[in-house]
């Protein structure tokens, strides 16, 4: 092999590599370790148990759990999509119990070194301005969790996964496992075994949370794994916005996160659910994140991804009755040893329903870039429609990207369209900007900011300026 | 002779007066394919196409057909096609025998060589032996595959099956040499046709055109109804500067399994411009590779029309290994009553190859409810320089075209024989090449199910 492609490929990154990755990345800082319980490395039956009785489940959660680490266990990783041989699954610490002051009500009960990590990333000064709810996930378990009162009294439940479980047991049992069963995929399987953390949303019929409720996850450990599961139930005519934001050290050793996100859109609500994800890059992300849609309802996900070593992330909507409408915005941004392999999963299965995905993706230096799709249409799905368009931007020689979409068809009626580009920044518009008195480099980014811009509008404008400023940060010293 | 089976490969080939290096590279294909499964659909690139109700060992080799004595005793559907087409030079081959031939004899004094490869073997052995197998080989990986150890594509070792097992027992096929600096300004034709029921022919097919050649070769396979196979290898080789046109008609009668590999090396500054069509058979199965050098230039179309229980299925390959490439894909079908379509295609630029500049576009007009396509366009982009794009839309005849035909007086199912027609027309428009295209505007008119001289209907009221 050409050493040139020998060292893109490499999975050992030397260490001053991480030290050049590090200075672009600003949440790399660590807390010390001051943990409650922290299960041993590696998954296995005893681990399950641990983490079960820590949080005093019923006993069909136990064996739910004990069921998928069965499937985990059967179910080969996959060959397909990024390569995940330099994951280490058997020295991860799958669960990690930061201390017994879980879902504080107020950041003052939660501990202070945990809290100085949250405040140093912002979240408790952003719940003040512009949200409805916060969550603060810390390694395994969820630390903060907080509604407005205004909310709750309409009778919106926003909670930890765990007290979703405790408070509201028939709603939860209901919808629990049933968008995204233990078999999908052996990362589904892995976090039903070991899941923890993640919030419970539900929200009543006809109520429209205007402003946006957040978790946030953070690793903090080397080596750990994070597994969070959240449920949303979104009722007839309701409406609301969920986002997540995830951070994470730079160690020199693979974290890993493997979430799962169900969610129940009932009969003409609307639900948008957006990821900023900003893991550092030694975590693998293989998140599983999936929407059933019912009649006549709406379900977009806005999915960026910047961070993290490796991500497989698919975000999926079913849209299992006439008139439902499914939106992907992804955008994805991979630079040096990175490797995002995003995109979306549509299935239609009933008439009338519509779906589009826009994809964004940029590759610098040596990162590479992938889309992954599936548009399925069902015999039946009378008049679907789908639309899907790629775009690629790649700034270096070494640079990659690829386009892999499944377009399966088994409807006359149906009307579907596939479109994708591949370029590399204009020099034109280089030029010109250039002729306006902007830096080469300044002129670069503002083409990037102007590429991402469908889908950074679509952000709360908080959000669309910190998506602006990551990308900002990971393209210094892009030109030269 | 042997069997075809897969339960027990054969061991042994039939004996054969060739050459040592041939003999050895069919024994080592042999291996190859004795080692490799039949590809089931866990292995991607056969993930839409269902080998399981196909048995080869159902089939046994072709026997030999004598050479015809007069142009009357021709098949009546090759008699039909050698009296309407483009090709000057034409040979026929009947399962594997030469059983007609009629190459002008001012091609041997220009060099030009044009036989069947059987044939070739003795009468230009060192030719053959440089060019044979250098476009496909036996297994992958072939001469063409670079640095590609970390790229998802890496072909799965059970698709080497079918390309083993062609370069194991293929019995004869066509070759065609045209040297250095040669222009032929007419059409050669090879014409392929099967009459033997329960046997399966491994045709092979060699074009080597040399610096600066240029030439337009058409490749055309015919047959009746009948339960047969064809698992055919076309090797396409293009030196430096050399242009070749080149048309494959693939229709078979129903009942025919065709599983064909038609791969295109172009060497820095060559072009090809390539139409594929695929209208017979019931199980087709067809990949379509061009691997580029420096600024050459390929064109690949396509138009395919399955019906009742068709199966269609195509694999394509545009492999940018060099910088400045441009290649341009266009593959346009119909799926009508249960007919299944499958379209996968990659574009594949590779780390130096700058400046490429490569399109691919599928669309498909789904006819019937019953009908299925599957549609897998895809990019592995390894440079930045680089201008790439694919579509794909998967649509039914649209309705405000309909409307306005219909408004104009005509009646429905004519306004949307039209429409399909004019679809596919489309790609042909892009084909210099009159009486080729006229024959498929017929075969066309069959499919579509249009009155005879449907087609020109308007040429001729204007």
């Amino acid at each position: 092999m050409p050493e040139a492609i020998e060292e893109r490929f490499s999975d050992n990154i030397p260490d001053a590599a991480i030290a050049q990755i590090n200075e672009a990345y600003e949440f790399g800082w660590s807390q010390p370790e001051n943990y409650t319980i922290k299960a041993p490395k590696g998954l296995s039956r005893e681990v399950v148990e641990l983490i079960s009785k820590s949080k005093e489940e019923p006993a069909w959660m136990l064996e739910f759990r004990m069921k998928a680490l069965d499937i985990y266990r059967s179910k080969p990783i996959p060959k397909w999509g990024a390569d995940l041989s330099g994951l280490d699954l058997e020295n991860i610490y799958y669960y990690i119990k930061p201390t017994d002051m879980l879902n504080s009500r107020t950041w003052d009960d939660v501990p202070d070194d945990i809290k100085r990590t949250f405040d140093k990333l912002g979240i408790p000064e952003s719940e003040r301005g512009m949200l409805a709810g916060v969550g603060a996930q810390y390694e395994s378990e969820m630390v903060y969790h907080n509604l407005k009162e205004e909310w709750e009294k309409l009778g919106v439940i926003f909670l930890s996964i765990e007290d979703g479980m405790r408070e509201h047991p028939e709603l939860f049992r209901e919808h629990f496992g049933t968008v995204i069963p233990p078999e999908d995929n052996k990362f589904a399987a892995v976090n039903s075994a070991v899941w923890s953390g993640g919030s419970f949303v539900y929200v009543p019929k006809g109520v429209q949370v205007e402003v946006p409720l957040q978790t946030y996850f953070r690793i903090n450990a080397e080596n750990s794994g994070q597994f969070e599961r959240t449920l949303i139930i979104i009722d007839e005519g309701a409406y609301a916005h969920y986002i997540e934001g995830c951070t994470a050290p730079s160690y020199s050793s693979d974290s890993f996160h493997s979430g799962v996100i169900e969610i129940v859109v009932k009969k003409g609500a609307r639900m948008r659910y957006s990821t900023i994800q900003n893991w550092s890059h030694n975590v693998y992300n293989l998140v599983t994140q999936r929407a059933a849609v019912y009649e006549g309802a709406v379900m977009e996900w806005v999915d960026g991804n910047l961070g993290s070593k490796v991500t497989m992330k698919y975000p999926a909507t079913y849209l299992l009755e006439p008139g439902a409408r499914g939106e992907i915005l992804s955008i994805a941004m991979a630079t040096t040893g990175q490797h995002q392999d995003a995109g979306g999963k549509v299935v239609h299965f009933a008439p009338n329903t519509s779906s589009s995905i826009v994809s964004k993706s940029i590759s610098k230096n040596n990162g590479r870039s992938s889309y992954r799709g599936l548009v399925k249409i069902y015999d039946g799905a009378k008049n679907a429609k789908s639309n899907v368009e790629c775009d690629a931007l790649l700034l270096n020689d070494d640079s990659r990207t690829d386009t892999y979409p499944y377009i399966e068809i088994e409807e006359k009626t149906a009307s579907v369209g596939h479109e994708a580009t591949v370029s590399k920044i204009n020099d034109e518009q280089v030029f010109y900007l250039m002729s306006r008195g902007l830096s080469e480099e300044a002129a670069t980014g503002l083409i990037v900011r102007g590429f991402i811009e469908p889908i950074a509008k679509e952000l709360p404008l908080e959000y669309a300026v910190e998506l602006n400023r990551l990308i900002e940060l990971e393209m210094e010293g892009s030109v030269g | 002779m042997t069997q075809l089976t897969t339960q027990s490969p054969f061991t042994t080939l039939p004996d054969r007066a060739e050459p040592a290096w041939l003999l050895e590279a069919r024994a080592k294909a042999l291996e190859i394919y004795n080692d490799r499964a039949v590809p089931t659909t866990a292995v991607e690139a056969w993930k839409y196409t269902n080998l399981r109700r196909f048995k080869p060992e159902n089939f046994a080799p072709a026997n030999a057909v004598n050479p015809i004595s007069s142009l009357e005793a021709l098949p009546e559907k090759i008699r039909d096609r050698l009296s309407s087409t483009d090709a000057a030079g034409r040979i026929v081959l009947s399962g594997n025998s030469v059983i007609y031939s009629d190459v002008p004899s001012e091609l041997e004094k220009k060099g030009v060589i044009f036989t069947d490869l059987k044939t070739a073997v003795s009468s230009h052995p060192d030719l053959v032996q440089k060019y044979l197998y250098s476009v496909v080989g036996a297994a992958y990986p072939d001469p063409s595959a670079l640095a590609l150890e970390r790229y998802e594509h890496i072909p799965h070792l059970d698709e080497d099956k079918f390309t083993a097992l062609n370069a194991a027992i293929w019995e004869n096929g066509f070759f065609l040499y045209v040297p250095k600096n040669v222009e032929l300004e007419l059409p050669l034709g090879g014409f392929r046709y099967l009459e033997q029921d329960g046997a399966f022919v491994a045709s092979r097919t060699l074009v080597v055109l040399e610096e600066n050649a240029k030439v337009t070769y058409i490749d055309e396979q015919d047959s009746p109804d009948l339960k047969s196979a064809n698992f055919g290898v076309v090797e396409l080789f293009l030196a430096k500067g050399a242009n070749l046109r080149y048309v494959a008609i693939q229709n078979w009668g129903r009942g025919v399994t065709h599983i064909q590999r038609i791969k295109s090396n172009l060497e820095s500054d060559a072009t090809l411009n390539s139409l594929y069509v695929t209208m017979g058979s019931s199980l087709s199965r067809t990949e379509v590779q061009s691997a580029l050098q420096t600024n050459s230039s390929s064109e690949m179309l396509a138009i395919y029309f399955a019906d009742k229980d068709q199966h269609f299925d195509q694999q394509t390959l545009q492999h940018h290994i060099m910088p400045r490439a441009h290649s341009d894909l266009l593959f346009k079908g119909v799926l009508a009553d249960q007919a299944r379509g499958v379209f996968s295609g990659l574009i594949k630029v590779e780390l130096n190859a700058q400046k490429t500049d490569a399109y691919q576009k599928n669309r498909t007009l789904l006819l019937s409810d019953e009908a299925r396509s599957d549609s897998v366009p895809q990019l592995e982009i390894n440079a930045n320089d680089v201008r790439c794009s694919h579509g794909s839309t998967t649509a039914p005849v649209d309705e405000q075209e309909l409307f306005y035909l219909r408004s104009r007086g005509i009646t429905r199912p004519i306004a949307e024989k039209m429409l399909v027609t004019a679809f596919l027309e489309d790609v042909l428009n892009r084909v210099p090449l009159k009486n080729v295209v006229k024959y498929l505007e017929e075969v066309i008119a069959n499919k579509v199910g249009a009155p005879k001289g449907f087609n020109r209907i308007e040429t001729d009221e204007k």
